[in-house]
């Protein structure tokens, strides 16, 4: 039996995508995964991006079957080998958040809220970034995004995605000790980036998307394979510096791009986390937000003894 | 209009690159502060990338004019940087992939070994590719600057050398103002831009960017044609140049999708170039389909065909006819699809 | 390349010290909008700039802050000279 090529609507925060596509592993996936976020009555909403997902042309169709990604008619892209489809298309879409949303100033971070504040996460790939918002999800974190922070430079606020989360080797196995069994998706192997899970967002989050957070804190982090758990304050120049570095489109936006970087030093907080205990950093963030006189306590923080060690970063 | 039908008009124009054009244009029309927000996010962030490429554009002017008037080189801008700096105010929004320069063959060898002194640098090209940009489509094989990413053209002749039965180049390249500013930089002249544009489109393959390329002539008629001689001058120079089949074709389409407005002495004048009746049977449906609509939802099954009379055309116009098959047949080893012109990047 | 400090030197008249730059204590950020770089340096650099917005003799204050800093100021003032925020004249 022939696939047969299916059209889906994914409403995420303020994006809506018509995702194209005949290949059963990614119909199979946006069904499981964005069970919460398909739009049933798509004629009535404006669609912002049109990607398609086909397999490969001609022999690459069987002959080590291939993926292929398409935007607007257009191919961006080379194409991927078939199994790893899913990844593909969550990329893609991040690829086209990054090159055609510049309302948002757009930094590599994940974005998270609890209590009306918000976070920001910001680290390079690899250092652990995607585990600990997995770990702070199941720790009753609001969503935002694990990938892309989205900060509007009107109102300095960060809208969320509440898209699944891309988890990479370690981390696949370590994030299956606090998150449901059913959230998880097929492994992806022999990526780019080694083995890759996407893991489904909770329902509450992607329910309340379309709630802004305030940014509270900026958090920076990094693995450390001797330190439990040591915070330090960011001066608020090198914190901005840290912030552009890390922004996809800062250039781009020129003088709003930096005017809004300011204004999120300006009015948040940084801190700099070196950890191996998950639980530690999750307790040193929150008690971070939650100061008063929004002081937060440098030095090292210790909870109660988990076994959420974070061993070396994918 | 529905949020539907909205969704698709920005959908489209991305496709053709001119997305941030529609900012200008519906202002003009009083219509911008109707359009709901999820259209004018799209555009506004089309925007953004128009004022960034107009920032690299002013930064590379400065560059380029620092490193040439130092040897002496003379450089004419072309297309979509010398509509930005000639400040052509309904080009506004248009965007550019890379800057055109023009550079008189004898000063070529100088200001390639200038520029690859200075960070630029090739991209990488098969030996055929390379032969074929210095050959046949008279220009180096691209540039890019290593630090900045900004893409560099250097043409050293105005049109590709091997036309069949072309205009005369040398006559179009003295038609040349110098910019206002003290750079020492050049632009062609109006009459001599609008016939560059209808040349470089009409001697075309492949016309993924026809519908914009037929917009920036309108646009540059429009413009030019507030200047009382204009006309005069471009007919003036069409005489000197020999061959108007291509301002020919670009009227005609200008006033049939744009309902331009030409005047009849005009368009009289280029009747004689109208193609034989053949030709014109075989390209006119064709060219018409590539000048209204290319959008891939829109493609109906009989459009390979005419895509495929107007790459034919545009081949046998530009090369030999020796060297047009072979050329042919490497090409199609590495593209089964000849709309496909970009080169996709890797993902990750 | 020149590395030879200009003879005259002034500060782009478009260059915005509110809109491009960011001081907190000791230290700051500043932003070309030309080249869309950024720099973290000490306080008193936007403070120079902000003298320069004003002087008379804008070559003269160059001078006087490049003598009080002579290890670290040349290296300032090339990479504002880089940055086009500051122009030679």
């Amino acid at each position: 039996m022939l696939p047969s090529t299916q059209r889906y609507y994914l409403q995420t925060g303020p994006f809506i995508t018509e995702v194209e596509t005949s290949i059963p592993s990614v119909q199979r996936y946006l069904k499981t995964h964005y069970q919460d976020n398909l739009l049933a009555d798509p004629e009535l909403h404006f669609i912002d991006f049109h990607v398609s997902l086909v397999p490969g042309m001609l022999g690459r169709r069987w002959i080590k079957p291939q993926a292929r990604f398409y935007f607007n008619g257009r191919e961006p892209f080379k194409p991927l080998p078939l199994n790893q489809a899913p990844a593909m298309l969550e990329w893609g879409m991040n690829w086209l958040i990054t090159n055609h949303a510049h309302q948002y100033l757009i930094i590599h971070a994940a974005t998270l809220e609890k209590n009306g504040k918000g976070i920001i996460i910001s680290a390079p790939s690899g250092s652990g970034k995607s585990t600990l918002c997995a770990y702070l999800v199941s720790q009753g974190w609001r969503l935002l995004s694990d990938e892309l922070a989205l900060v509007c430079p009107e109102t300095l606020q960060i809208h969320g995605l509440a898209r699944p989360i891309n988890l990479k080797n370690n981390a696949i196995e370590l994030a299956r000790r606090f998150l449901p069994s059913a959230s998880f998706g097929e492994e992806i192997a022999d990526t780019l980036k080694g083995k890759v899970c996407l893991v489904k967002p909770p329902k509450p989050s992607v329910a309340k998307v379309y709630i802004s957070a305030p940014i509270s804190r900026i958090v920076f982090v990094k693995y450390s394979a001797a330190e439990q758990c040591y915070v330090e304050q960011v001066e608020k120049c090198e914190a901005l510096m840290e912030l552009i570095t890390n922004s996809f489109n800062f250039g781009l936006l020129n003088q709003t791009g930096f005017a809004c970087a300011k204004q999120i030093v300006e009015a948040a907080d940084a801190i700099y986390i070196e950890y191996n205990q998950l639980a530690d950093c999750e307790v040193a963030i929150r008690k971070g937000i939650d100061e008063k006189d929004n002081g937060t306590k440098v030095g090292r923080y210790s909870s109660d003894p988990h076994d959420f060690t974070l061993n070396e970063p994918s | 209009m529905s949020p539907r039908e909205l969704s698709q008009i920005i959908a489209e124009a991305r496709y053709y690159n001119m997305l941030a054009q529609l900012k200008p244009l519906c202002e003009q029309s009083d219509i911008w502060f109707e359009l709901p927000v999820e259209f004018q996010r799209h555009v506004l962030s089309a925007e953004y990338t128009y004022t960034n490429q107009l920032r690299l554009l002013v930064q590379e002017h400065q560059h380029i004019s620092q490193l040439f008037s130092r040897l002496n080189i003379r450089w004419v801008y072309l297309k979509g940087a010398a509509y930005q700096l000639t400040d052509i105010r309904c080009m506004q929004g248009r965007l550019m992939s890379d800057i055109d320069i023009l550079v008189p063959q004898e000063q070529i060898a100088t200001a390639e070994q200038a520029l690859m002194e200075h960070g630029w640098l090739h991209k990488k090209l098969t030996d055929y590719d390379d032969k074929f940009y210095r050959d046949y489509s008279q220009e180096i094989p691209p540039l890019r600057h290593f630090d900045r990413q900004t893409e560099l053209d250097v043409h050293f002749n105005i049109l590709p050398t091997v036309l069949n039965h072309g205009p005369d180049p040398v006559t179009l390249l003295t038609h040349t103002h110098m910019l206002p500013d003290s750079s020492g930089a050049q632009t062609l002249s109006p009459e001599a831009m609008v016939l560059h544009s209808a040349i470089h489109l009409f001697y075309e393959s492949e016309f993924h960017k026809g519908v914009r390329d037929l917009f920036d002539i309108v646009q540059l008629i429009k413009y030019f044609s507030q200047q009382p001689d204009f006309w005069e001058n471009l007919v003036r120079l069409q005489h000197s140049i020999g061959n108007g089949e291509c301002m020919f074709y670009a009227i005609r389409y200008c006033r049939i999708i744009y309902q331009l407005d030409v005047p009849e002495d005009v368009v009289a004048f280029y009747e004689q170039f109208r193609p034989g009746q053949l030709v014109f049977y075989l390209t006119d449906p064709a060219f018409r389909k590539v000048f209204s609509s290319i959008y891939p939802v829109h493609n109906d099954f009989g459009d390979q065909w005419y895509l495929l009379v107007l790459y034919l055309r545009g081949h046998l116009k530009r090369l030999p006819f020796s060297k047009l098959v072979p050329h042919l047949i490497r090409k199609s080893v590495y593209r089964l699809n000849p709309m496909k012109k970009d080169e996709p990047d890797v993902m990750i | 390349m020149k590395d030879k400090r200009p003879e005259r030197i002034e500060l782009n008249g478009k260059f915005s010290i509110i809109h491009c730059t960011f001081k907190h204590q000791s230290r700051s950020v500043i932003y070309s909008p030309f080249t869309s770089e950024s720099m973290l340096c000490d306080i008193s650099v936007v403070e120079l700039l902000e003298r320069l917005s004003h002087a008379d003799c804008m070559t003269g204050e160059v001078d006087s802050y490049v003598k009080k800093r002579p290890e670290s100021a040349v290296g300032v003032i090339k990479q504002l000279l880089s940055m086009q925020i500051l122009l030679p004249s």
